[in-house]
């Protein structure tokens, strides 16, 4: 299975692995990482599963469609170029080793 | 996953038990008349683009479809029981979550349970007439999601109350379609419920403001040891994001038209941005005031034995309760709460267990806060000067220890004389509201188009592009 690597604002990481085909937030839900709420259930209505997706990582995922740029607009901490919501990031195996950076707070 | 077959939608097995459905397919009828009576006005045959749950799981719960919205798919949708879910707080921490009512616990539940659900139907109530002015179809189609789904949470609670509560529950649950916003006779329970939303920068402020409070009080709510309870409020607070987003981003794009005029017309004073046809910074300002004081009413008193006794007994957690490090029993605990002495205002520590509400209502404003610096962060980037402050919290307050008291914006106690006499310019007065109505006294219903104070949204629905048929008037 590939793997995620959840890395949390102070620095502290944990490896993960997901079956393919299940969104990062999911995933972090499921294995109780703190830093992804994911409040709006992963239907990307509310930006609490905000992560900033390291390189070359970034390059590999599908473009943001709209809805998802806009959502992201009301971030808890202000969008980087690197931002995506993890509830829009389903797993691939060209995704393993995944590493995404969680933000110091998402509300 | 969740049986679409039955009448009523549900994922709790309804069908295998006859009397509970039964009773429940005798409320349904009436929940529609209420709703042709007091539902969106003259909404009934419109097709609306709206999201129907289809699945609890965080892979994606929703459908979107049009949908006349008296055929909406209104049903009973709990979370996933976790058989190894314990009681996580008070007295009974480490028992098994509770499948049934505790009898000791009958009546208090049913009193959170009804007060909950009263505010469901209340807002639907409220916003009412709101589809006669609208902004756009985007945003049409907006408050008609906000609406039905404001009314599958009215059925999540009369489940409840249906399911558990036996005769009592039932009478309950009829008496949650009798209420009305703002009847003289028949009020609503809280507040805030029966003050109006007479335009929609007034419901974007609601839906921000006061449908937050819902999220914290589902919040604290999701944590109880009753565990159907828990399990029905985790599946409303996914719902009650969007309404949350429809509040958020609808500040922000009448703020962003304003500022954008203000900087195109190099103009700053209120008469000269009113002149152009957009809402003057200093009215959100004064709306602000308004929704935030009257929705932080709603968190109750800030020594609270009730609060305390929910506590204690298992039925009423804290904001994220299973997240926070301590004893998860708060005997011994303090916590500060703030009150008017001889003039000024005082912090003083009391008991933990007493100042739930207030531990609650601070959670809530760190969160709010966080949404008003959003919308300075874009006054900042349109290069405009003026920064949105939520004022003191014990302004404009109705219930708690300031109620009786004058208090400023900036948190100093005035005499009733000196505060009346600044009223206006803290909170919205009758020409406030007269000009904001007089930029709504139609509809905008040509696709993609806007009306002049608001700026569309980044995207649309469902990635949808602005200029779709969010709704379809037959």
């Amino acid at each position: 299975m590939p793997k995620i690597i959840y890395v949390n604002s102070a620095g502290a990481s944990r490896e993960i692995d997901v079956p393919v085909g299940i969104t990062v937030m999911s995933a972090a839900l499921k294995n109780g990482i703190d830093g992804i709420v994911g409040e709006c259930g992963g239907v990307c209505m509310c930006s609490t599963c905000h992560v900033f997706v390291d390189e070359p990582f970034f390059s590999r995922l599908p473009p943001m469609q709209d809805t998802e740029e806009a959502v992201l607009e009301i971030s808890a901490e202000e969008r980087k170029p690197t931002s995506r919501l993890s509830c829009q990031i389903k797993m691939t195996p060209e995704l393993d080793g995944l590493v995404v950076h969680m933000p110091a707070k998402q509300r | 996953m969740i049986n679409y077959i039955d009448k009523i939608p549900n994922n709790v097995d309804l069908g295998q038990d006859r009397v509970l459905q039964r009773a429940l397919e005798h409320w349904q009828p009436a929940y529609l008349n209420w709703w042709y009576d007091m539902g969106p006005n003259e909404s009934h045959a419109f097709d609306v683009y709206l999201r129907t749950a289809t699945s609890v799981e965080p892979d994606g719960w929703a459908q979107f479809g049009y949908v006349k919205m008296p055929e909406y798919r209104w049903g009973i949708f709990l979370q996933p029981r976790d058989a190894a879910r314990q009681v996580n707080f008070g007295i009974h921490k480490g028992q098994g979550a509770w499948q049934d009512v505790p009898a000791e616990y009958r009546s208090p539940l049913r009193r959170i349970i009804v007060t909950q659900g009263d505010t469901e139907p209340a807002s639907v109530e409220q916003q009412r007439m709101l589809g006669m002015s609208c902004p756009s179809l985007y945003d049409l189609r907006n408050i008609f999601q906000v609406n039905v789904e404001e009314g599958r949470h009215l059925w999540a609670m009369v489940y409840l109350l249906h399911r558990y509560f036996g005769r009592d529950g039932r009478e309950e649950a009829e008496a949650l379609l009798d209420r009305r916003s703002g009847d003289v006779d028949n009020p609503r329970i809280l507040g805030a419920f029966n003050e109006p939303t007479p335009d929609w920068l007034a419901f974007y402020m609601f839906t921000f403001f006061t449908d937050r409070d819902g999220k914290f009080q589902l919040s604290a709510l999701a944590e109880s040891g009753f565990d159907p309870l828990a399990r029905t409020c985790r599946f409303m607070l996914t719902e009650e994001a969007h309404h949350m987003f429809v509040g958020e981003t609808g500040v922000s794009r009448v703020i962003q038209r304003t500022c954008e005029v203000m900087r195109e017309n190099k103009i700053e004073d209120p008469p000269d941005v009113r002149a152009l046809g957009v809402i003057d910074l200093e009215t959100i300002q004064r709306y602000l005031n308004f929704h935030y004081s009257v929705t932080l009413d709603l968190f109750g008193s800030d020594a609270s034995s009730n609060a305390a006794s929910y506590y204690t007994s298992g039925l009423k957690g804290r904001f994220e309760e299973t997240k926070i490090a301590d004893d998860h029993l708060l005997s011994e605990a303090e916590y500060p709460v703030c009150e008017v002495q001889n003039g000024k205002i005082v912090e003083k520590k009391v008991p933990a267990l007493t100042a739930l509400n207030e531990r609650l209502r601070d959670d809530y404003i760190r969160e709010v806060q966080g949404g008003v610096d959003r919308w300075n962060r874009n006054m900042e980037k349109n290069g405009i000067s003026f920064r949105l402050k939520l004022p003191h919290k014990g302004f404009h307050r109705a219930i708690g220890n300031f109620a009786g008291h004058y208090v400023s914006v900036d948190g100093q106690v005035l005499t009733e004389e000196a505060w009346k006499s600044r009223v206006q310019e803290w909170m919205p007065s009758n020409a406030d509201y007269q000009y904001v109505h007089s930029l709504m006294s139609g509809r905008v219903v040509e696709s993609g188009k806007f009306a002049n104070w608001i700026a569309p949204p980044r995207a649309g629905i469902n990635n949808q592009p602005l200029n779709f048929a969010y709704v379809r008037f037959n």
